[in-house]
């Protein structure tokens, strides 16, 4: 497939967020720290992050 | 910039060459965007260029530069400039599209990325703000949570409502488990482009080999027409996009400026298929038909 920009999204990435709406717990806070914990690990140092 | 403390009225420099989201964001603040040309090679903010509109404006209350493309701006380079006042101005780098790049580049005070659709990853709009500890003295989570401090206080200054959602943050994780495998195909993809069409195209010059290679852009052999050549390609079922059109050609930002760099790389360059779902073998097709488009015309 030839494409510009496209995203690189499948049926995990989708997959990923059923499981976030039927988790409703976790949609509210835990993921978004699982998240900016990553980024932190991979992005620079003096990472801070709203 | 609010964390940096950025007010109505204060003097913002960027480069004219980009898009239009750099200019937009110093509008919403009612800031007044300087706009600097840029590198003829890079494309990235001309320092000589930036250096004297430091000296003209005198208080310029931060720099933007931008990392066109995924190339990156060289930040200790600004902070070379003798007329960056320290104290003063701040640096806050533009990295929308750089997000994966392996450069130690942390002198500056704000790096903001993002996550929206087209990026590297995605996690569906939003980004990701790295700050120097030492560079504010106002807390980015408290402007994003409304104004509300981790104590349950509020500010006294106006929040925003700036979450990352957990929706968001799913599609992101999930993401991320694939960033290395998306870096290894941006840099296959280029690595193909260069070695397959450096003799007929100029490409952006790149700074180094731990770039994300976000999008392979490069300049036309002159007097080619970009819109001719966009048309030829599209027959053959090939996107492409033009460079950004230079801000002060846009209605909200005239400034009856000129600025030839970024003009001619508008006038002459153009963006090549580079999303990670295209295949090497996408990819050596695409370099054949510009071949062929190029040498027929």
């Amino acid at each position: 497939m030839i494409s510009l920009d496209k995203e690189n999204l499948n049926m995990d990435d989708y997959l990923s967020l059923a499981l976030a709406i039927n988790d409703g717990v976790s949609t509210r806070s835990v993921l978004p720290l699982q998240f900016r914990e990553k980024l932190a690990e991979y992005a620079r140092p003096h990472c801070i992050w709203p | 910039m609010i964390s940096a403390g950025v007010k109505a009225g204060d003097n913002v420099i960027l480069p004219v060459l980009t898009f239009a989201a750099t200019a937009n964001a110093i509008k919403y603040l009612g800031a007044n965007p300087i706009f600097c040309d840029v590198d003829k090679d890079e494309w990235l903010i001309d320092y000589k260029m930036l250096s004297e509109l430091m000296e003209y404006y005198y208080r310029v209350a931060a720099v933007l530069p931008v990392d066109l493309y995924a190339n990156i701006v060289d930040i200790d380079k600004i902070h070379s400039l003798e007329l960056i006042q320290c104290d003063e101005t701040k640096i806050i780098v533009d990295a929308a599209e750089s997000f994966g790049n392996r450069i130690n580049n942390i002198n500056a005070d704000y790096i903001c990325y993002s996550f929206n659709g087209n990026k590297i990853i995605t996690a569906g709009a939003g980004g990701l703000i790295i700050k120097n500890d030492n560079s504010s003295n106002c807390d980015l989570n408290c402007i994003s949570k409304q104004g509300r401090f981790y104590d349950g206080d509020f500010s006294i200054d106006v929040g925003y409502n700036y979450q990352m959602p957990g929706l968001n943050a799913a599609l992101g994780l999930s993401q991320f488990a694939k960033i290395d495998n998306f870096l290894d195909r941006k840099r296959q993809i280029t690595s193909i482009y260069h070695n397959e069409l450096s003799n007929i195209l100029c490409f952006q010059k790149l700074l180094s080999h731990k770039l994300s290679f976000w999008l392979v852009s490069a300049l036309l052999p002159d007097k080619y027409d970009v819109v001719k050549f966009q048309r030829k390609l599209a027959e053959y079922h090939i996107p492409t996009r033009r460079i950004f059109r230079p801000l002060n050609q846009s209605k909200p930002f005239a400034d009856g400026k000129s600025y030839p760099i970024a003009e001619y790389i508008y006038d002459n360059g153009i963006c090549l298929p580079s999303s990670t779902v295209c295949s090497n073998d996408d990819i050596y097709k695409i370099c054949e038909i510009i071949r062929k488009v190029l040498c027929d015309a």
